[in-house]
């Protein structure tokens, strides 16, 4: 069993490291930069953000 | 060197609450003055956007959610002269606004689904699941169930080709009942379903969810058979919870992610008379007032820091978000919570875990990572 002696936090950035290393496999960009949540009807949705470069 | 990103202050959602009154007697629900009679002055409607237009709150695009009340108990007479108002101030204003509807569906009608189409507007409707789970606590004053009427509303909808998306208020009752909960759904096809527990908030002082193993196991149970139906399966089912989760979960660590509900001016809610409030529309309901931060006509929203009571909630929120960052271990799937929970559950915004985090974000985290943890192919799980 893969979690057993992990703690939450290993148990998520493991699963994100795989699902990050899954998505450059299938050539898939990076999610949008900004995400937010409302608990209505959206959900996620995209903020639009200034970049400052 | 790391990128400076700025978030665009800009209301993303504008509650309006049409009138408090509902059709309909909930016994979990949270909302105040349901019976009372009364509805929003359409006059005050193009005083909120001159007043978000003044606040530098208004970029772009914005949607309005008629809700906090059932909408549709007001003809829909309202909703055309609300929409020219829309209309006028999209074009003066020069910003999208899309309205959206909740409600629960039974008073839908022919002239409704008419104007949902031409105005585009999207609708979700609150229904349980099937009747013996709906009937169960959304009644009529009455005493009687109102599943029929919700599904006629439903029907009339799917005749005139409108996608609804669905909200279920999910009570410990219902756990016992996963697949025919589910099974229902499917046949009903939202393009979306979002789950909500019965939650402690505003009047309603309790909920069936409690600390404990034996609720924790049928909640996992409940939901993990949600999954295998939804996912392992392929049914195609949307379920907010899940998607959402995987969202969060998709997310790396080079993501920012904005918690709307614990960032002021992201949702303003504004009720029946012009008062408004900002984080979440929940705040509206406590009984005591004190989360209303003025009224419309008054006092520009921009300029609510000058309100010591803003700032105290403001300050014990971004408290309470600190907390939770310093402490739980889900903080990077959750960002803070929801302040409603908090001040509702804990009687502090200044707080951390709620039942509602501990059962959707804690519990639904540790049953999606174990899910996937089992996968060997992560590929259907990218979104």
């Amino acid at each position: 069993m893969q979690s057993l002696n992990k703690t939450t936090s290993e148990r998520i950035t493991s699963l994100r490291n795989k699902l990050q290393q899954k998505r450059r496999e299938i050539g898939l960009e990076q999610p949008i930069n900004i995400m937010a949540f409302d608990k209505f009807e959206k959900g996620f949705f995209n903020k639009i953000v200034w970049r400052d470069k | 060197m790391e990128r400076q990103i700025k978030l665009i202050d800009r209301t993303e959602l504008l509650v309006i609450q049409a009138t408090s009154f509902c059709n309909i007697d909930c016994s979990y629900c949270y909302l105040p003055n349901r019976s009372k009679s009364n509805h929003f002055d359409l006059r005050i409607l193009s005083s909120v956007f001159e007043n978000l237009h003044q606040s530098n709150l208004l970029h772009g695009e914005i949607t309005i959610l008629w809700h906090c009340g059932e909408p549709l108990v007001l003809p829909i007479d309202f909703y055309k002269q609300a929409t020219a108002i829309i209309q006028c101030c999209s074009e003066f204003y020069k910003i999208n606004i899309h309205q959206s509807f909740q409600t629960n569906g039974m008073l839908i009608s022919q002239e409704f689904c008419d104007l949902i189409k031409e105005i585009g507007a999207t609708i979700g409707v609150s229904i349980d699941g099937p009747q013996f789970i709906h009937d169960k606590f959304r009644k009529k004053r009455n005493g009687t169930g109102t599943f029929d009427e919700t599904y006629q509303g439903i029907m009339l909808l799917k005749r005139n080709n409108i996608n609804f998306s669905a909200i279920a208020v999910v009570t410990d009752n219902t756990l016992d009942h996963p697949s025919a909960f589910y099974e229902f759904f499917k046949t009903l096809s939202p393009t979306r379903l979002g789950i909500n527990l019965d939650e402690t908030s505003g009047i309603n002082s309790s909920s069936s969810f409690l600390r404990g193993e034996e609720k924790k196991e049928r909640f996992l149970s409940f939901f993990k058979s949600l999954w295998i139906l939804s996912y392992e399966k392929g049914d195609g089912l949307l379920i907010r919870e899940f998607e959402d989760m995987l969202y969060r979960l998709n997310l790396d660590s080079t993501v920012s992610f904005i918690n709307t509900l614990t960032t002021p001016f992201q949702h303003i809610t504004v009720d029946h008379k012009g008062n408004f409030s900002t984080f979440c529309p929940e705040l509206m309901a406590s009984p005591n007032k004190e989360f209303i931060f003025g009224n419309i006509d008054e006092v520009l929203v921009s300029e609510i820091h000058l309100n010591a009571n803003f700032n105290k909630v403001k300050n014990d929120i971004e408290r309470g978000v600190k907390q939770c960052k310093q402490t739980c271990d889900y903080f990077e799937l959750c960002y803070g919570g929801t302040p409603s929970n908090k001040f509702f559950e804990n009687g502090s915004f200044d707080s951390t875990e709620t039942i509602d985090c501990l059962y959707t974000k804690k519990y639904m985290a540790d049953l999606v990572i174990g899910m996937l943890e089992q996968q060997s192919d992560l590929q259907r799980y990218i979104n």
